[in-house]
């Protein structure tokens, strides 16, 4: 049986993938299953009712599984035919299915559970589900990896959008990585151009790049569709049905290239231009399989050695047959079914590596010297175990003739008994490190005494003569129990005897035990027993179980029933159980569960056929983990293809879309640089749903648009950089090279997103130099070329990238060195292709350079700052017309006098609204001059430093308000009249929240929180429990506890104007430059050498502060009082003269005016909060008596209490003492 | 209120002048591993969880960078700070002067009391070629200040990063200590405000002890390790 001899290699050669697609680092994994994903994608569901069968929610479980070793692989490729669903119509089901795999399927892995199932999306079918990893293995290849990254990328933004929002799609940045990923594939095969070498001599690579090229025209498409589709009103339903027949394009992209790449390095490697790579990836791996080989066969190698080179030969042929290059549809499905029969696929898949005969020859010399090694040995044996085991389960949940019973506990034993001499064999060998291997073994002896006597127990009670018992539920229980409590500590056992090898090295060993030889005579004989009907009755039960599983997965973790947890913790081992086929073929022999009814005892309950369930479909799958041959019998069932009909009918459908989106492309191309709503006709396909989910691309290549391909082809030939490029969930660029960057501001097929462009042009200069940008901005002009349907609208962009950064983005500083290479651009470069535009780019420079010239540059030509595209317009004040001030007559010559040097004019004179009102409009002037470039310098904290000034003057405006605060409230050397003014300021402070001028509330708050104000315990008890509870909710509004969270919040729904607290973004600012490193790697490239790209997110993320400031840079509509601004202004001017000093000599003036305990000459008044009430009228200037007495004392009251300092001299001598300690 | 119910919340304050990488510092330690991208911008950005001799305690890192020129936003943070690192350039003498004075400003707000836990930190130790401040010097001033603990660190090697937080730590935990012994007063059971009492609480609670506004007699602090 030849056939089966080959199957046997085949999976023995998997046994390399283990490492890999089995042990993932959960930790590695790069995406969630977690959104459902309408269409194709099962989601949640799947992962919730699935994974009990499997789950390890057993603790014992986690402890056991092997350290992860590997990377998470985010692609698998099918090496066995894998079924679940062979003969079942599925209902409602169909969700929590496992997938059904063709070898030669590539996968995109979205997770893989600890015990091997993945949940994945099979690229072929564009099937989502769970697949036994065992069955596959992990794929990459150097000249792929750009493409299945952007595949990845591409994947897990769509999974984002479906719930959050389309924007993503207007533009083709998705596409653009793909499109990349082929080019990048072509040009390392050498394939790129049509007449290139290869392409020429080779028929099966020319087809195949053709067959890649259309896929690719027709992503391209439908992405084109999408993108239209998005952009009208009626969206709805058909993007959804648009969005999957995009994501099915790029799984046939990926389809077609990895058959690309079969077809190449196959064709490529007969004509002698071996790539040396790919070998010598494969070399390492290859001994360790011989070695496994060697094992396990017990067949003549020759018949499948032979088979397998011939496979080898044709099978690439014949897989991408599949594809359609070879065969029609309908003969399609023979082909298939006929390869399952000879499986021969797997090795024909290392085809890619040039290695099978490489792999072949070696088996036979190596194939008898290290059968003997230990690691070999054991799990050969712990998988004899386990498929005994799972069978003798199987048996009680079936009701077979107790017969049977017997036969199979026998086999049990013999099983188990050549493992523990295995085992024992291993703890002899290193014996001073497994006390853990030998509590296992003790264990595992246990339960198997366990099992027995269960089994003697059952048959004691028997009264019938036949030998047949009848089993009664509770026995048949206890032994499902039995026994899955054995499997569970046959997998310790094993596990345990696993790491010790690991740690003390393999070994051989050389006096098999004896009971192993039995064991592979039992082996045989199950080999052939397993039936046809066998493993699709066994699926049946799977699926049962998992619509079980709904209703019991709620169950499953608390301490559950016994049955529960035997039944779990079975197929917890399944982990290292790793084969069963064996029990596979035991519920399959000769009396199927089904036809055995008549016989039953009893109808199985609910759950235990769920626990047979789930452990037979973890036999029939994860069975296949591939310890030995057996396995490699689930792959001879091989159903034929069902899908081979609905292959033609999409063919068709393909054929018809392509010839008319093809119009679609030439129109577009017309609509110059507004490639995002080109105005053509609509495309009578794409509300279709039946036509869009068509997707077999095989037809396109039969349909041979080549007009299309030609323009897949042209966009292939431009360069590109689209590789550099990486993208964020949320689909914003991450990273990117600079020339990548650059062609993600101009590319052809939309106009680019507004906060990617201000984001660059706002940070740039700090990755690069603006004469580089130029340079690539002109580098970029030339290499794409003036083809219609791309050049020319890029290079329209790219004159409008000019045109905006002289306009809007202008750094007049440290662009002037730009300003020649634009010109010359604009000249030499642009004008011969586009006059016009050369034109109008030249006098806009001109008139850049004039306002050098004439000194007026300060800022950019046409909108100022904060008018990005951002910012947020102020017409909501429209309305309003502005407020008159509240200021008399009498007040504005007060403080008229009080500026040219006459008697002061004291703060509580003045209106709180007013004063609140001028002070923010002297905060906002300076404020709404703040340009990014000095926000972006993050050197306004520096001393001494010239740029930045405006930030500067905000922080030293703030300061010196906090000190005019301070020294107000401090001033008086009455405690009354210090609380009158803190009630006074923190009346300014309430109308400051009002006016949402949030920088000076701070200066204010933060002077009436200071020590020295919050000391004076004598004032604070006159200040009254209304100004307290106000200053308290406006403390609540700026702590800064939380990263100063309730502010920020505060400023989330922004209404313009405003002045945010700078403070808080100067550190937001100051952190995302500490805590982002300036480049990035990009990620997962799989031809080797990390390559790093700017980070662009940190500078997005900066960008983002900045324009945060920025669209709050409106004008307050007030009016200006100068006389009041004057008199701040003077006051301001004071304090910053001696900023320096005043934290300390306030400090002295609050020891001065309240000396700590309780100084005999510190006058207590006596009345406390009546007082303050009567005091109430006072502050109202504009009451006339009120104001009089205020006037009368506080005529002398100024801010400064520096000429007071001057006469006060005794208590200074205590403050100074308190400042030497 | 504090959330996960940790032990602990301390406030750390991170100050010094301009340009002596204490922003590296605090993202260095609050970061732990790597991360993508760093956000500064959400509520957690500055909080981390650390092991103090085996007491799980909650940092709140309150980082003046980028603020430093807001002399009157230093108050604000110190106030609120339970300890202190104050951060010098190794390659600079100015940023040592120039936490003299801050210091002082610190040993006032916190009332006079000599003792407020404060780490010296000499960063950009990475940097020895253009090293400007002698391990000497710094020690002496370290030493001025009644001995405190001096470290020179190295954000950008990650060296001693998280332990001078740590220090600063222990020097709190010890305060709040001595302090709980000292009192045994029901009305301060976290000591130095360690417990998460709300900001509103502890101004109280300051605007309290600012009436006695002199050294408390805690001279008998354990010398620094």
């Amino acid at each position: 049986m030849p056939g089966r001899t080959m199957e046997n290699h085949a999976v023995t050669l998997v046994l390399q993938t283990p490492p890999d697609s089995h042990d993932e680092d959960p930790s590695k994994r790069r995406r969630r299953p977690s959104r459902i994903q309408t269409g194709f994608n099962t989601g949640v569901a799947i992962q919730v009712q699935m994974t009990p069968p499997a789950t390890p929610a057993s603790p014992q479980d986690t402890v056991e599984s092997q350290p992860p070793q590997g990377l998470f692989h985010n692609y698998l490729r099918a090496f066995y035919p894998f079924d679940p669903m062979a003969t079942l119509t599925v209902s409602d089901d169909s969700l929590l299915m496992t997938i059904s795999l063709q070898p030669g399927d590539l996968i995109l892995v979205h997770s893989v559970h600890a015990n091997g199932w993945a949940d994945g999306t099979v690229l072929t079918s564009g099937e989502r589900g769970w697949l036994p990893t065992n069955y596959c293995e992990a794929y990459d290849h150097p000249y792929l990896g750009n493409l299945l990254n952007a595949m990845t990328q591409f994947w897990d933004l769509l999974e984002e959008s479906e719930d959050t929002n389309l924007s993503t799609f207007v533009r083709q940045d998705y596409i653009r990585g793909l499109i990349a990923g082929v080019r990048y594939l072509l040009e390392h095969t050498d394939c790129l151009h049509r007449d290139a070498l290869l392409v020429q001599q080779h028929t099966g690579i020319r087809r195949m790049r053709k067959g890649l090229l259309a896929d690719l025209s027709t992503l391209v498409q439908i992405a084109k569709n999408l993108q239209e589709t998005l952009s009208e009103p009626f969206a709805g339903d058909v993007i959804h049905y648009l969005l999957e027949d995009v994501m099915t394009k790029a799984y046939n992209v990926v389809t077609r290239a990895v058959g690309f790449v079969d077809m190449w390095t196959k064709e490529a490697a007969e004509n002698r231009r071996a790539i040396s790579e790919p070998h010598g990836r494969q070399d390492p791996t290859t001994p360790l399989n011989v070695q496994r080989l060697t094992i396990d066969t017990g067949v003549s190698l020759q018949a499948g050695t032979r088979d397998l080179i011939d496979s080898a030969k044709y099978f690439p042929a014949a897989a991408n047959g599949r594809d359609g290059e070879h065969a029609t549809a309908s003969a399609e499905g023979e082909h298939n079914s006929a390869y399952a029969r000879a499986t021969p696929f797997s090795t024909a898949f290392s085809s890619r590596n040039n290695s099978v005969a490489h792999r072949l020859s070696l088996v036979k010399p190596e194939r008898a010297a290290c059968s003997l090694l230990a690691s070999e040995k054991l799990a050969e044996i712990h998988d004899t175990c386990i498929s005994h085991i799972g069978a003798f389960i199987g048996h009680h949940l079936h009701s077979r003739p107790s017969s049977e019973m017997v036969e199979t506990t026998e086999r049990i034993v013999k099983a188990c008994k050549s493992m523990l001499a295995v085992v024992d064999a291993v703890y002899i060998h290193g014996a001073q490190r497994s006390t853990l291997i030998w509590q296992a073994r003790v264990d595992f002896q246990m339960r198997l005494e366990d099992l027995i006597n269960a089994t003697k127990g059952v048959f004691n009670f028997s009264d019938r003569d036949d030998g047949n018992v009848v089993i009664m539920p509770a026995q048949s229980n206890r032994l499902i129990t039995v026994a899955t409590s054995l499997i569970r500590t046959a997998g310790e056992c094993a596990s345990r005897t696993r790491i010790l090898i690991e740690q003390i090295g393999n070994f051989e060993i050389n006096t098999l035990p004896g009971p192993v030889a039995n064991t592979e005579e039992a082996n045989g004989t199950a080999i052939q027993s397993l039936r046809q009907p066998a493993q699709p009755q066994s699926e049946g039960e799977s699926r049962k179980l998992t619509s079980l599983e709904k209703r019991l997965s709620g169950k499953m973790l608390p301490p559950p029933p016994r049955l529960h947890q035997g039944a779990s913790s079975a197929i917890d081992t399944f982990d290292f159980a790793l084969d069963s086929p064996a029990g596979v073929s035991d519920i399959g022999t000769p009396v199927t569960p089904f036809s055995a009814g008549p016989q039953k005892v009893l109808p199985p309950l609910p759950t235990q056929r769920g626990s047979a369930a789930r452990l037979s479909q973890a036999t029939a799958i994860s069975g296949a983990t591939l310890r030995s041959r057996r396995s490699s019998r689930v792959a001879a069932v091989s159903p034929v293809r069902k899908d081979s009909v609905g292959i033609s009918i999409a063919g068709s459908a393909d054929t018809f879309r392509s010839g008319t989106r093809d119009s679609g492309i030439s129109v577009v191309s017309e609509v110059s640089t507004r490639a995002t709503t080109p105005d053509h006709t609509k495309e009578p396909i794409s509300p279709d749903p039946a036509l869009l989910s068509s997707f077999n691309s095989l037809s396109s290549i039969r349909s041979s648009t080549t007009d299309a391909e030609l323009e897949a082809e042209t966009r292939l030939l431009q360069r590109t950089y689209a590789t550099e490029l990486t993208f964020n969930k949320d689909g914003q660029v991450s990273g990117g090279s600079l020339p990548a960057l650059v062609e993600q501001l101009t590319t052809h097929d939309a106009a680019p997103d507004p906060v990617f462009v201000s984001s660059f042009f706002i940070t740039f200069r700090m990755f690069t130099t603006p004469r580089e940008f130029a340079g690539e901005l002109i580098a970029r002009f030339e290499y794409i070329g003036d083809s219609k349907t791309v050049g020319a609208p890029v290079r329209l962009r790219i004159y409008n990238m000019f045109k905006g950064w002289l306009e809007t983005y202008w750094n007049a500083e440290a662009d002037k060195l730009a300003l020649g290479d634009i010109r010359y651009f604009a000249l030499r470069i642009l004008k011969p292709h586009l006059p016009c535009a050369g034109e109008r780019l030249h006098d806009l420079l001109r008139k850049v350079s004039a306002s050098y010239h004439n000194g007026t540059i300060a800022g950019p030509l046409v909108s100022g700052v904060g008018k990005t595209s951002m910012s947020i317009s102020s017409h909501q004040q429209a309305g309003r017309s502005t407020p008159e001030p509240a200021v008399t007559r009498s007040q504005l010559g007060a403080l008229r006098t009080a500026v040219a040097g006459g008697p002061q004019c004291n703060v509580l004179e003045l209106d709180t609204l007013e004063l609140a009102r001028q002070i923010t409009l002297i905060t906002s002037k300076i404020y709404c001059d703040i340009r990014p470039e000095e926000l972006l310098s993050l050197e306004w904290n520096m001393k001494g430093t010239r740029i930045a000034r405006n930030v500067r003057n905000m922080s030293a405006l703030n300061t010196d308000l906090a000190n005019v605060v301070g020294d107000s409230i401090l001033a008086p050397d009455d405690a009354k009249k210090r609380a009158l003014v803190i009630k006074h300021w923190s009346k300014v402070a309430f109308h400051l929240l009002e006016l949402n001028n949030y920088d000076t509330l701070m200066a204010i708050m933060c002077t009436i929180n200071s020590s020295v104000v919050m000391r004076l315990k004598r004032t604070w008890e006159l200040v009254s429990r209304k100004t307290k509870g106000r200053l308290s909710d406006i403390n609540a509004v700026i702590d800064h506890s939380r990263n100063y969270a309730s502010l920020r919040r505060r400023l989330e729904q922004p209404v313009a104007p405003c002045i945010p607290f700078v403070g808080i973004y100067l550190t937001d600012l100051t952190f995302l430059d500490a805590g982002n490193p300036r480049r990035r790697e990009l990620p997962g490239t799989a031809s080797g050498k990390p390559v790093s790209v700017i980070n662009f997110d940190k500078y997005a993320r900066m960008a983002k502060v900045v324009s945060f400031l920025q669209k709050f840079q409106v004008p307050y509509k007030l009016q200006a009082v100068p006389e009041m601004q004057a008199w701040m202004d003077a006051h301001l001017q004071r304090m910053r003269v001696s900023n320096e000093e005043m934290v300390t000599e306030f400090h002295r003036r609050s020891l001065i005016i309240e000396p700590k305990r309780g100084d005999p000459r510190a006058p207590r008044p006596a009345e406390s909060k009546k007082g303050d009430d009567a005091l109430c009228p006072e502050e109202r200037p504009k009451t006339a008596s009120g104001k009089e007495r205020l006037e009368t004392f506080l005529r002398h009251n100024t801010f400064s209490f520096k000429s007071l300092m001057d006469v006060q001299d005794m208590p200074t001598a205590d403050a100074g003492a308190e400042r030497q300690n | 209120m504090s959330r996960a119910g940790y032990q602990r919340e301390y406030h750390i304050a991170v100050i010094g002048s301009g340009g002596v990488g204490k922003s590296c510092l605090t993202a260095q330690f609050v970061q732990g591993v790597f991360i993508e991208s760093y956000d500064p911008t959400i509520e957690d950005s500055y909080r981390k969880q650390i092991d103090v001799d085996g007491r799980q305690v909650m940092l709140e890192i309150m980082d003046t960078a980028g603020t430093e020129q807001f002399t009157s936003m230093r108050e604000f943070y110190m106030r609120d700070a339970h300890g202190f690192l104050l951060v010098f350039s190794i390659t600079s003498m100015s940023s040592l002067h120039e936490l003299a004075e801050l210091r002082e400003q610190i040993v006032q707000i916190k009332g006079g009391d000599p003792n407020v836990p404060i780490v010296l930190v000499g960063n950009k130790s990475d940097l020895e070629e253009d090293r400007v401040v002698t391990r000497s010097r710094a020690f002496q001033v370290s030493q001025a200040w009644g001995g405190v603990p001096y470290y020179e660190t190295s954000a950008r090697r990650r060296q001693n990063v998280s332990e001078v937080f740590v220090d600063v730590c222990r020097q709190i935990i010890r305060k709040d200590l001595s302090r709980a012994r000292r009192d045994r007063g029901p009305d301060r059971p976290g000591g130095g405000g360690g417990d998460s009492r709300s900001t509103r609480r502890r101004r109280r609670r300051q605007r309290n002890d600012d009436d006695e506004y002199e050294p408390r007699e805690r001279r008998s602090r354990c010398t620094i390790l």
